[in-house]
Formats: C-alpha cells, structure tokens, sequence
C-alpha cells in the first residue's frame, strides 16, 4: 500500500465522523438546528444590514464513531454593495450552540441600487459547510416610500384652503417619521382662471413647500404621515375670478392645474423624487370652489359669504344637493350668513 | 333687389361686428433671453412687458428683483379688454380694461464682474421707458443684492407723462407683535390701504400649498414705509418658516377694474442646465446658518 493510498483512506474514515450521511463504518445522523436572520434599514441617510447566525447541531454518533476530532463553528456573510463580510464565531464541539452576527453600513446615494447577499453557514473542521441558508436583494439609496395616500380633511375657512392628509408606507413598514418630503413642479400647470393682467400666475407651479413627516399641523405623533397640504386660491382671488373673469372671457367653471412632484430628503440637500400627483382647482361662478389632490376631491365649498359689503372671515361648508356633476344646482346657503351682493 | 337688400339687412351687421371686433393680441407666457456672446437680448410681449421682462431675467440670472406698476389710469395706458360674447350679453355694463403694453425688445451686455445686475437692469428699463409702452420705471436697490423695478410715472388723460410716488414707500405703523405670517402680511397691506386711501389686496400666496403655514414673525415700527416692513416680514418667513426654506419676491400690480393694487409674492426661482442637458428651473434657496 503506498503512501497516497493510505491518504485516501485515511482521509474517508474521518468525513464519515461527522457527516450527515451515513458511512458503512460510522453510522452518525447529523440534524441541523440552525436559523439565519438577516434585515436591511434605512435612516434616509444611510443603509443598514445584518445577518445573524445562531443553533447547534444534534449529533447521534454510531457504534465506532469517534467525534472527540471534529469541532463545528458558524459564519455570518454579508456581502452589500459586492463587498464581501464574513464574521464567524469560534470553533467548538459538535454538538455546541454557535452564534455570529455581522452588521455593516454605508451611505446610500439615491436613485442607486445596492446588491446584498446574505448568508449564514454551519461548519464543520472536517468536511467543511454542511448547512447554509442566504438571502438578500436589492437595496434602494434612499428611503422612500412606495406609497403615498391623500385623505381630504376638509375645508379651513380661516385660510380659504382644502387640507389634504398624506400617509407614506413601503412594503417593509418602514417608518419615515422626521423625514422631510418636498413639493417640486414636474412641470408649468394651466389656467383656466387666468387673464392678462389678473395678476394670476399663467401657468402655476408649486412654492417647494416642505413638511416633516410624523407631524400634521405642526403636532408630533401623526406616525408616516404628513400635512396638511392647503390648496386653493385665498378669498380675494376667489372673488376677483368670479365677478370679473366673464367679462375677460374666463368661462365657468374654470379650472387651474397644477403639477406637483414629491420628493423625500436623503441626505442634507439630497432629494429623491418619489412620485408625481396632479392638483386641480375649480371654480364657479356660483362662488363655490372645489380641489383636488391625487385624484381625491373636496366637496363644492360655498366660498364667500358678504354682510353689508363686508367679507366675513367665518366660512361655511356646503355640500352640493349633487355629486359635483353638471349641470349643478346651486349650493345651500345657511340662513343665518346669507349672500349679499 | 329686394331680396338682396334683404340680405344685407339680415347678415350685414353682424358680419360688420365681426369685420370690427379688435382681434385678441397674440400674448407670449414669458419673456425670452437670448444670449449671443456678450450681449443678451430679451423679448417681452404682454400687457405690462416689463413685469414680464423682469421676471424672465431675474429667473435667467438667479436675481432677486421686485416689481411695481404706476397706478394706470388714463385711456393712454389702458385699453378695453372686455369679452365679445360677454359684451354681446352685457350692453349697458361697464366693461374691463387691461394695460395696453405689448411687444418689448431689450439688448444689454451680459453681467459679468464689470458689469453688474444693477447696470444690467438699469439698461432694461432705460429700454423699457424708451419703447412706447406704458409707464415709467426706476431700479432700485432695496437691500444687498435686492432690487426692485418701480413704477414712477403713468401718462395722464392728455397723453402726457405725470409722475407718481411708489405707494410701498408710503410709511405706515403697526405694532410691534407676534403674528402668525398672513396676519401680518394682511396687516401691513391693510394698514397700507388705510393710511394711503388706495384699495391694496393681498393676492394668494402658493396654489400647490401654503408656504405661510405655521410660520410666526414679530415685526412693526412707528412711520417706517410699507416696503420696509413688507421685506422684514418676507425675510423673516424664509428665515424661519417650518414649511419655506426659498426666497419670496413680489408683484405689487394695479388692477384698474378693482382700482387696487395687488399685492403678489411669489418664490424666486433661477433656471440651470441639469445633468441631462435640459433647462430646468430651481427654486432659490435662502441662505440659513
């Protein structure tokens, strides 16, 4: 028997010592009790990953077997942006609990999508990795959110606006509380109010207005959402549109639209554009005025309502007798703040 | 030849109305700067080309420039601008005018360090006050790097030019107090009103939102001019705004069917080239600490 012969066998005898299958001479049933979790977070700023490895392995060793050679360890991979991360725990006996956790991090750029590869391994001296589970994906530069839904909170008379709420979620429920998200202009609206010299803008688009998520009128504690968005053109411009548009040739109802984007800060003046809505005013010359964000829309609002000439700062909400088609009937006046004009 | 007389009875005057009904100007939404080596050229064409031009111009550069009409009045300045249709159903009503500027051509060297925003808009409104359209106009700076274009004179109803005083100039007093920004803002067109005797309004500040929102200033004074008080307040709004972080600008315009001036702020903005090679226009952030 020569030199590598003697190898060869040597080295079979040994991986029949701790593998999960069944060797003629060493009958040892190996059972796996490991879990792998892995999680990926993100602050807007940074992104955050973590694999964590933990279990034991229960060993039967057949007649024969001799374990007291082998020893196992764990190994936690996290592998993002195809930067390759290993933490391992220390080696042990066979039948010992392991544990390993890597966690790593890096600045995300939005519109970037970073890879991740997640793994954990049990392994053993002799034989290698006999048990592993991997995840991962792709990891997104930012965090932003997949949806955002508008809710109408009514109309605010003191500021002649709609309020719009908005909610922000992800498939990941992520929070995005202390965000800041932003209005931008996709691009110049229309007006159908507008006449040369009004002085309206003729074609609007937005102010880049911003809020904090997680508040709704400067109050914490709105998880996701943020608000109000007040739309609408103040009393006066009401006013002016109705009593002289006709005769400029505005016809009624008129409509003025704006195009808003929304984008979410990720760093410190770095925003991600996480969607488009079309905001949509109207007005008719039955002074009543209704808005529209992202497809959800007020009810027709009476919007002036004069006592000797002079404005009142108390506003009304009407509902129309209808649902906003046309033709309309006139809205219902309340008696006691009766239109004088 | 009865019947043709009949004819000319039944369609002529309409077709007569028709053959004299002014035909509606062909408008431009916004002024264009052309450059061409160091000359830039501007072409306006609306009502009050000027506003127009020094819009265009402020958002070409990244300026900061506010703009204030005269007070038209006189048939020289204004023109009907009545609705055909509207007129045709309102024959007896007093119609609606608007101000009867037009086309308006500006060539100036373009701004460099030897030649600076206040040469550049002096040269615009030298142009301006040279090409037949209505009103006057003066620059001026307002604070450090803020000008405004201002109205000083309108033409009377003989056709000859009367000078006028910038209404914003008029001194007011309001007490020194916190309010919430539209108050204030409210308050000092209000004042203005009251102690000018001239109707002024505040038009809508943001569709899309309220820039306003949440945003507490205290300012006021005894006797110091409305304009001064106007850019604390609008200051202030930028500076510390929870929802505002730009620079607001106004149009102080006079409506001649309201006879009053407006009051319009609106976020300045500069136009840049982005990363794609498109021309887009940003919002001027203000510079806080």
């Amino acid at each position: 028997m020569n030199r590598a012969m003697l190898f060869l066998l040597g080295s079979l005898m040994l991986l029949f010592n701790c593998s999960v299958t069944k060797g003629q001479g060493c009958r040892t049933v190996l059972q796996p009790e490991f879990s792998v979790y892995q999680s990926s977070s993100g602050d807007g700023y940074n992104i955050y990953t973590s694999v964590s490895i933990q279990g034991y392995a229960n060993i039967a060793p057949g007649p024969g077997c001799n374990m007291s050679a082998a020893t196992h360890h764990v190994g936690a991979e996290n592998k993002l942006n195809n930067v390759d991360h290993w933490t391992y725990s220390a080696n042990g006996c066979p039948t010992c609990y392991f544990s390993a956790t890597n966690t790593e991090s890096i600045v995300g750029v939005p519109g970037v999508v970073y890879s991740w590869i997640s793994d954990g391994q049990a392994i053993c001296s002799i034989v290698g990795s006999f048990w592993n589970s991997s995840g991962g994906g792709g990891i997104p530069g930012c965090l932003v959110p997949s949806t955002e839904t508008t809710a109408d909170e009514g109309f605010s008379g003191a500021i002649s606006r709609e309020l719009f709420q908005q909610t922000l979620s992800d498939t990941a429920v992520d929070s995005f509380d202390n965000h800041l998200v932003q209005e931008y202009t996709v691009t110049p609206g229309t007006n159908g109010c507008w006449w040369s010299t009004s002085g309206l803008v003729q074609n609007p688009g937005t102010q880049n207005s911003h809020w904090t998520v997680g508040q709704y009128s400067g109050v914490s504690g709105y998880h996701n959402q943020w608000g109000p968005d007040e739309i609408g053109w103040d009393l006066v411009d009401l006013d002016n549109i109705v009593q002289n548009g006709s005769a400029h040739g505005i016809i009624f109802p008129c409509v003025t639209t704006i195009y808003q984007g929304m984008q979410i800060e990720c760093s410190a003046n770095v925003w991600f554009n996480y969607r488009t809505d079309t905001l949509t005013i109207t007005v008719d010359d039955d002074h009543t005025v209704k808005a529209c964000r992202a497809g959800v829309c007020s009810e027709w609002v009476d919007f002036s309502y004069r006592i000797g000439g002079k404005t009142e700062t108390q506003w009304v909400r009407i509902f129309r007798l209808d649902s906003g088609g046309s033709p309309r009937s006139s809205p219902q006046s309340v008696p006691s703040v009766r239109e004088v004009r | 030849m009865k019947r043709i007389i009949f004819t000319c009875f039944l369609f002529g005057p309409p077709l007569l109305l028709l053959a004299q009904a002014p035909t509606k100007p062909s408008f431009k939404s916004a002024a264009v700067v052309e450059h061409n080596g160091n000359t830039g050229t501007l072409t306006a064409n609306f009502p009050r080309p000027l506003a127009q031009a020094v819009e265009a111009i402020s958002q070409e550069y990244g300026w900061t420039v506010d703009y204030e009409d005269p007070p038209y009045h006189s048939q020289f300045d204004l023109v009907d601008d009545t609705d055909p249709t509207w007129r045709a159903n309102h024959p007896n009503a007093k119609g609606v005018v608007r101000v009867s500027g037009g086309l308006f051509r500006s060539s100036f060297p373009e701004p460099s360090s030897g030649n600076t925003e206040e040469q550049v808009l002096e040269k615009l409104v030298a142009d301006y006050n040279s090409s037949g359209n209505p009103g006057k106009f003066a620059v001026r700076e307002e604070t450090d790097g803020r000008y405004a274009v201002i109205g000083v004179s309108r033409r009377d109803e003989s056709g000859k030019d009367e000078p006028v005083n910038a209404l914003l100039d008029t001194p007011i007093t309001i007490p020194v107090q916190q309010r919430d920004a539209k108050t204030t803002l409210q308050l000092i067109v209000d004042t203005l009103a009251a102690t000018s005797g001239v109707k002024v309004k505040l038009g809508t500040i943001g569709l899309s939102s309220n820039p306003l929102q949440e945003a507490m200033l205290t300012i006021g004074g005894a006797n110091v001019p409305a304009r001064t008080l106007l850019l604390q307040a609008l200051d202030d709004v930028s500076r510390t705004s929870p929802h505002f972080g730009g620079i607001f600008v106004w149009n102080f315009l006079f409506d001649a069917d309201t006879n009053a001036y407006w009051l319009r702020p609106r976020s300045a903005t500069k136009t840049e080239t982005d990363i794609n090679g498109r021309q887009v226009v940003r919002f001027i952030d203000y510079p806080r600490n």
